[in-house]
């Protein structure tokens, strides 16, 4: 078990970065000063691994639509009947998980009884307990999860996009699910995802703050079971350049449009990724930023509200596109605009000075990340399901020049977008 | 640990150091009256002063002034406290000490926003026409967008039900109405009021160098007369007459279901930490009456859950519930409530909520914004605890006073928003 110490000179931070000999990675960031300790015991498993095989296996398998975010529910309950809530009540911390498109992460954070909390985080995530009847129980608590966000304009808005932008690659799919498809799952099919994807060698353990290093690796080191190493072949789709409709309408009961607009661009990964991902995010600023004409444009003309358009470069394994989103009473003409604006840049490229601007801005996001144990243990998680390293960023930044974006530019074709609009209900 | 220095009459600076963090937070902090006829006025405001000043009179240099403070947080807004409205506007930037070319951001940071506040661009005794009218669009469509989400939707419309008429019943930015209603001349005159007679809590959170900061806003309030200075109150709302009851019929999936319950007399404000534990054993914690049975044991709801807001000494209960399932939810709901009174609780349930509670206090002092939210909101009615001294206090808390508080409380607002008629 060799721990590599990796440091950053401007941070004056470190962190130690180990594979356990389970093949379980593991990420420890020190942090003197905080009060919280936040540890993320996480699996690269989302809802996007509809489709795969292990290496033992010949052929692949298809599970139901939201069986990801149903195990991670499952996870909370144990063969002895105490729910792992109330495990952690006794020690103070602050539990919960989450499932998204690409990993399951179940965290907790505490400021007292560290070891008893990790203690508990590791051994409920590696001791799964399902019977038909708890299975069967969790469909009324998670169907009405799916009924609320079905609710929600803003994940309806994003999600119709998404669907209407990607043929094939997952993240068309509601990360819960749906009602018919939750309905087919049962203990078979939980304990065969949990049996592939559970495996050590696809997770990691994050630990950020003032935690005591050498307990949490003695604490490891007991608790982490050993397992066969298993590799994990994912299905990956043909997705071809083209979205699948350009426009979806739908009506709920809001008071203007709420819109999202988003353009498609070639997947990458690793590093590539990381890297593209801070090209397109000074390119949005760029165009859209509080000091852009276009955000004056929309402001002035009270076209977007407040002139605030939001945009997320929205990337993982097998997809990449830049989402723009706000409230419109005219999308389509906010569209146009966007698309104008685009082209235009296309066209005479951006100057020095404002990439000096954006960069600049983009350097203090980037510290933002290292300002407390919550960001770091994200950051470090994203660096594992991603495989680069966690003060990457910054380096990377530091390497970027304008003929990056410029040329990064060219590549949005504005034919391969989706508007996806949430009008309000007609009276 | 908070350190407040006065500066003038009802402003005063306060500063929290603390040398891990990379980023400073500074904001100026504008406390008045909660009042239905200003308050609109004074929202306008908010977002109008943070789009130009007279050192960058055009939007965009603005914009680009933020970004080469290496990406400088600008915001602004209004918070309702109690029976007081809270104009806000700050900025949260880099430390020096990790500047790329060792510039001094602090400084710089300081006078900016001081510029935005106390320099705004007026001509001929007016805000600019066209930035007034395109604010009070803005407004007009923030407060009708608080109708998307349906989950605070309903909780804004049980809170406006319970205090129809009352200061504390205002939409925070005030109702669409009398924002349209705002004149340019009307935003002079509560501008210069909130300056005047505003109570100010100017709030340093960060890394060390609050000096300059300190005498940048000491100039300024040396140049500003003060008088009729407003001292912040809050009023704990009592139990005044019948239950309220409302239900809005709409297009949902889910109704969202929102109980408020209120004591039926006045108390202390010792007790509030002793409401807050009670409310959440009824409903603050995965482990709380109202998870473990209503939404787990029962599988009702997603969300099931209770809090209790200090400022009004209200515990208000808000869950999302299949629309066929309401009735069968309250009634579940008020029972959880009802075995609390009855002290159906075990002194180890107790334990393990003060032992959260006691982890969550502690954890505010790793973020810079949630310092100063924590003392923001006790400095309007100048009741200010140390955390240290609030961890004490509940680790006092036993058993029957949990069972006295909880026996306070009836419910006063039924509210739901449902598409099952």
């Amino acid at each position: 078990m060799e721990k590599v110490v990796i440091k950053n000179e401007k941070l004056s931070e470190k962190y130690i970065k180990f594979k356990h000999k389970t093949g379980l990675t593991v990420l420890l960031y020190p942090m003197e000063g905080y009060s919280t300790s936040t540890a993320i015991f996480a699996t690269k498993y989302g809802s996007i691994d509809r489709t795969f095989k292990k290496s033992t296996s010949s052929s692949f398998i298809t599970v139901p639509d939201g069986i990801a975010h149903y195990l991670e529910h499952k996870l909370f309950e144990n063969e002895d009947g105490v729910d792992t809530f109330e495990l952690f009540s006794k020690t103070g911390a602050s539990v919960n998980a989450y499932t998204s498109f690409d990993r399951t992460a179940y965290y907790f954070s505490c400021t007292d009884n560290f070891c008893e909390s990790l203690k508990i985080l590791l051994n409920y995530v590696q001791n799964p307990y399902f019977t038909d009847e708890t299975v069967q129980k969790e469909q009324g608590i998670i169907g009405q999860e799916i009924k609320m966000y079905e609710d929600d304009p803003d994940w309806r808005v994003f999600f119709n996009c998404l669907e209407n932008m990607y043929h094939n690659v997952a993240v068309n799919v509601n990360i819960a699910g749906t009602i018919e498809s939750i309905a087919e799952i049962n203990k078979e099919v939980l304990y065969e995802c949990y049996n592939t994807f559970y495996n050590m060698n696809n997770m990691v353990l994050v630990i950020a703050g003032p935690f005591d290093i050498d307990s949490a690796i003695d604490i490891i080191q007991s608790e982490i079971k050993d397992s066969d190493p298993v590799e994990i072949e994912r299905k990956v789709d043909y997705e071809p350049d083209s979205v699948v409709n350009s426009i979806v309408e739908i009506s709920l009961p809001v008071s203007q449009p709420q819109f999202c607009i988003g353009y498609k661009l070639n997947a990458l990964s690793g590093l590539d990724m990381l890297k593209a991902e801070m090209i397109y995010q000074l390119i949005c600023e760029l165009l859209v930023g509080e000091s852009s004409e276009l955000y004056k444009d929309l402001y002035d003309s009270g076209l977007v509200a407040g002139g605030n358009m939001d945009y997320e470069v929205f990337c993982g394994e097998g997809y990449f596109s830049l989402i723009f989103s706000g409230e419109s009473s005219d999308p389509k003409k906010v569209l146009s605009k966007l698309n104008c604006e685009i082209e235009n840049k296309i066209k005479t490229g951006f100057g020095n000075s404002e990439f000096d601007l954006v960069k600049n801005a983009l350097y203090g996001y980037c510290m933002n990340c290292f300002n407390s144990p919550n960001r770091v243990a994200r950051e470090a998680l994203d660096s594992f399901i991603f495989k680069y390293g966690i003060y990457d960023k910054i380096s990377i930044l530091g390497e970027l020049n304008l003929k990056d974006i410029n040329d990064s530019l060219k590549l949005i074709n504005i034919n391969h977008s989706t508007l996806s609009i949430v009008n309000p209900l007609e009276d | 640990m908070l350190n407040t220095k006065k500066i003038k009459s009802g402003v005063y600076f306060h500063s929290f150091v603390d040398k891990k963090f990379k980023f400073n937070r500074i904001s100026v902090n504008f406390v008045v009256k909660m009042d239905s006829k200003e308050v609109s006025q004074n929202a306008i405001l908010s977002f109008l002063l943070r789009k130009r000043c007279q050192q960058y009179p055009n939007m965009l240099d603005l914009g680009k002034k933020l970004q080469q403070l290496y990406g400088a947080n600008l915001f602004s807004g209004c918070k309702k406290v109690g029976d007081n409205q809270i104009i806000t506007f700050g900025i949260s930037a880099l430390d020096d000490e990790l500047s790329l070319n060792g510039e001094s951001i602090s400084k710089q940071v300081a006078k900016l926003l001081d510029c935005i506040i106390f320099d705004p661009v007026i001509e001929s005794g007016k805000f600019v026409n066209e930035d007034v009218d395109i604010e009070k669009q803005n407004l007009v469509e923030l407060v009708e967008s608080e109708y998307n989400d349906k989950k605070q939707y309903a909780m804004n419309q049980a809170l406006y039900c319970l205090f129809d008429g009352e200061g504390y019943g205002c939409n925070k930015y005030g109702d669409v109405d009398s924002i349209r209603k705002v004149e340019n001349s009307q935003l002079i005159e509560a501008y210069k009021k909130i300056l005047e007679s505003a109570e100010v809590h100017i709030m340093f959170v960060g890394r060390e160098n609050y000096r300059d900061c300190f005498d940048v806003f000491k100039n300024r309030f040396d140049s500003i007369n003060r008088n009729n200075v407003y001292i912040s109150q809050n009023e704990k709302y009592v139990k005044l007459g019948e239950l309220k009851k409302k239900v809005e019929y709409d297009q949902v999936l889910q109704s969202k279901l929102v109980l408020g319950f209120a004591s039926s007399k006045k108390y202390n404000s010792k007790l509030d930490d002793v409401i807050m534990i009670m409310t959440a054993i009824l409903g603050g914690t995965p482990m709380s009456k109202l998870f473990v049975n209503v939404r787990e044991k029962l599988s009702l709801c997603y969300y099931c859950s209770a809090r209790y807001d200090l400022s009004k000494g209200l515990i208000w209960i808000e869950s999302g519930v299949e629309n066929k399932n309401v009735e069968r939810a309250k009634t579940a709901i008020l029972e959880q409530f009802e075995e609390i009174k009855n002290g159906n609780f075990s002194d180890e349930d107790l334990e393990k909520v003060i032992i959260f509670f006691e982890n969550g206090l502690k954890s505010t002092f790793d973020s810079p914004g949630g310092i100063e939210n924590y003392y923001l909101l006790q400095l309007c009615g100048n009741n200010v605890k140390s955390i240290s001294d609030r961890i004490d206090n509940i680790k006092r808390i036993k058993k029957q006073d949990i069972i006295e508080v909880a026996n306070l409380y009836s419910l006063v607002m039924d509210y739901v928003v449902t598409s099952e008629v």
